[in-house]
């Protein structure tokens, strides 16, 4: 069942592509692994970054969240140095009915707003807390450094 | 020289004996509690008071026919269904039956209208060996004493399968050659359970099961036409609104209470993982003792208006007709494996329900309170 939806959820972003990221399996014979580019959103210091990311489907998919992943470093109060990210839906709050694209768009959406009162790196969410354009400029030197072709 | 009536002593030793019972028997009763209000709070509920208020009233005798005429129906369906699909294929030749059970949890010190409120009705569902077969509404109940409260167990009759006619009602646990030895209570489901969820999703399967596996003799010639009708185009499109959004594939067949829709296997498989709602987050009422069913399986145009209420997003005529249409299109295999497939799920739900014995009976256990005290002082 799980390769099915997989699959489903395959088709569907070929169908109907999002504007700001794009996904797809690794290679032909693992369904089950993805790589995903998400664009740094426009409205946040990631801007004009492109942030590359792992998927990897449980096999009891959808009723366990995917594991996802930055494999690109990111300046972010909830993504870690080992790319972890730190949102609700990929953990507790996962629901069967969302897809791939959803979960891609909720963490374009982190990008532009971060959780700092849930926050996975303390360090960067008090820079965010307490010196906003500080994290602004490291955000985007990060961005920059690592997330430019 | 005449002693104190009340003796302050024995005050004491009063405060300190109801606080160690208290301490032991706490959370119990807390626990009786909350069993109780909540029982009290359903008691509105329409089918529930009727089916429970029937089984205390004189007049309401007819109440309790019909609802073992349900159970009849149902076991009718339960032996088709294991002879014809395997449901509940239990390795040792043995099918499920359903038996109504009423169990009346409050002592003989309640009134009577409180009485009613604090019984609880239910069905057993058993392994019994799969040649017996049941037959229809036995009319007496009899009353058998049980552990810790009084078990009101509906009559039920049944006879072997070349016995015709002879229909022999057979009591209870009475008599132990009968077969009765064999049988063992596997689950038990509330009222609200049996009839919100397990009869009609059994039902559905039968008459699912007659539909298509009759017509699919004369429609299997067809099926090509029918094929070429059916596929062309952007079906796909149309259908994405009438697909479950769990699996994205199977078509919806259960209504949660907040008016979502999903497939059978996927509503089955979620439940176990939380209670919420997968595209609302709304709350899933639980399938536990004492709480109304979470879903209600689409079985007819009534069914799903009573579920949907005013708050329908979807036109329900539409989602009947998609699966009259998805009915007629299939080839015969396909439509015995699907029937197959829902046979097991059946049987997985049944098995979700809590065993019998896991049924807690807290009057039981006050009463049991209530002795150890004794023993103690």
């Amino acid at each position: 069942m799980a390769s099915k939806r997989i699959i489903k959820e395959l088709l569907d972003l070929q169908k109907d592509p999002p504007t700001s990221c794009s996904a797809g399996p690794r290679s032909d014979d693992d369904i089950f692994h993805w790589d995903a580019t998400i664009i740094g959103p426009s409205d946040s210091p990631y801007q004009g970054g492109l942030f590359f990311v792992a998927i990897h489907f449980p096999p009891d998919y959808p009723f366990k969240p995917p594991k996802v992943n930055f494999k690109t470093k990111v300046y972010h109060p909830n993504v870690n140095s080992q790319g972890s990210i730190c949102l609700d839906i990929l953990k507790e709050q996962w629901s069967p009915a969302l897809t791939i694209s959803k979960v891609l768009l909720s963490i374009c959406s982190l990008l532009t707003d971060p959780n700092p009162d849930d926050p996975l790196v303390p360090e960067i969410a008090h820079v965010y807390k307490t010196d906003r354009n500080r994290y602004n400029e490291l955000a985007k030197e990060w961005t920059r450094k690592y997330a430019t072709l | 020289m005449s002693a104190p009536i009340i003796n302050p002593v024995f005050i004491v030793y009063g405060v300190v004996l109801a606080r160690a019972v208290y301490d032991r028997h706490g959370a119990r009763l807390a626990a009786e509690y909350d069993a109780l209000s909540r029982r009290l709070s359903r008691f509105s509920r329409r089918q529930a008071s009727r089916m429970r208020g029937a089984l205390f009233d004189r007049r309401g005798e007819r109440a309790v026919e019909d609802a073992l005429r349900d159970l009849a129906d149902v076991n009718g369906a339960l032996a088709k269904m294991s002879r014809e699909l395997g449901l509940g294929d239990l390795g040792g030749n043995e099918r499920f039956r359903c038996q109504l059970v009423v169990r009346e949890r409050a002592p003989s010190w309640v009134p009577m209208f409180a009485r009613r409120a604090m019984c609880e009705c239910g069905v057993d569902i058993e392994r019994v060996p799969a040649s017996e077969v049941d037959v229809a509404v036995a009319s007496t109940s009899d009353r058998e004493q049980n552990r810790g409260g009084r078990w009101l167990r509906a009559a039920y009759g049944y006879v072997a399968q070349d016995g015709g006619a002879a229909v022999s009602s057979v009591s209870g646990a009475a008599d132990a050659d009968d077969g009765y030895e064999m049988v063992h209570v596997i689950r038990h489901a509330t009222f609200d359970e049996f009839y919100g969820s397990l009869k009609p999703l059994i039902q559905q399967l039968v008459v699912d099961f007659e539909a298509e596996l009759r017509g699919a003799h004369v429609g299997a010639q067809h099926s090509n036409d029918a094929e070429a009708v059916a596929a062309p185009g952007n079906l796909d499109e149309e259908d994405e609104d009438n697909i479950c959004s769990i699996c994205m594939d199977a078509r919806l067949r259960v209504v949660v209470n907040c008016g979502h829709a999903f497939c059978d296997e996927c509503h089955t498989r979620w439940l176990r993982v939380s209670m919420t709602c997968p595209v609302c987050r709304a709350a899933l009422p639980r399938e536990t003792p004492g709480e109304s069913d979470a879903s209600f399986a689409l079985v007819d145009y009534d069914d799903v208006r009573e579920v949907l209420g005013h708050g329908a997003r979807r036109n329900v005529h539409e989602i009947a007709h998609e699966w009259r249409q998805d009915i007629s299109s299939r080839t015969t295999e396909e439509i015995e494996s699907d029937l197959r497939h829902r046979a097991a799920l059946l049987a997985e739900r049944i098995g979700c329900l809590p065993p019998a014995a896991e049924r807690r009976d807290a009057f039981a256990s006050l009463v049991d309170a209530a002795r150890a005290v004794a023993a103690i002082s």
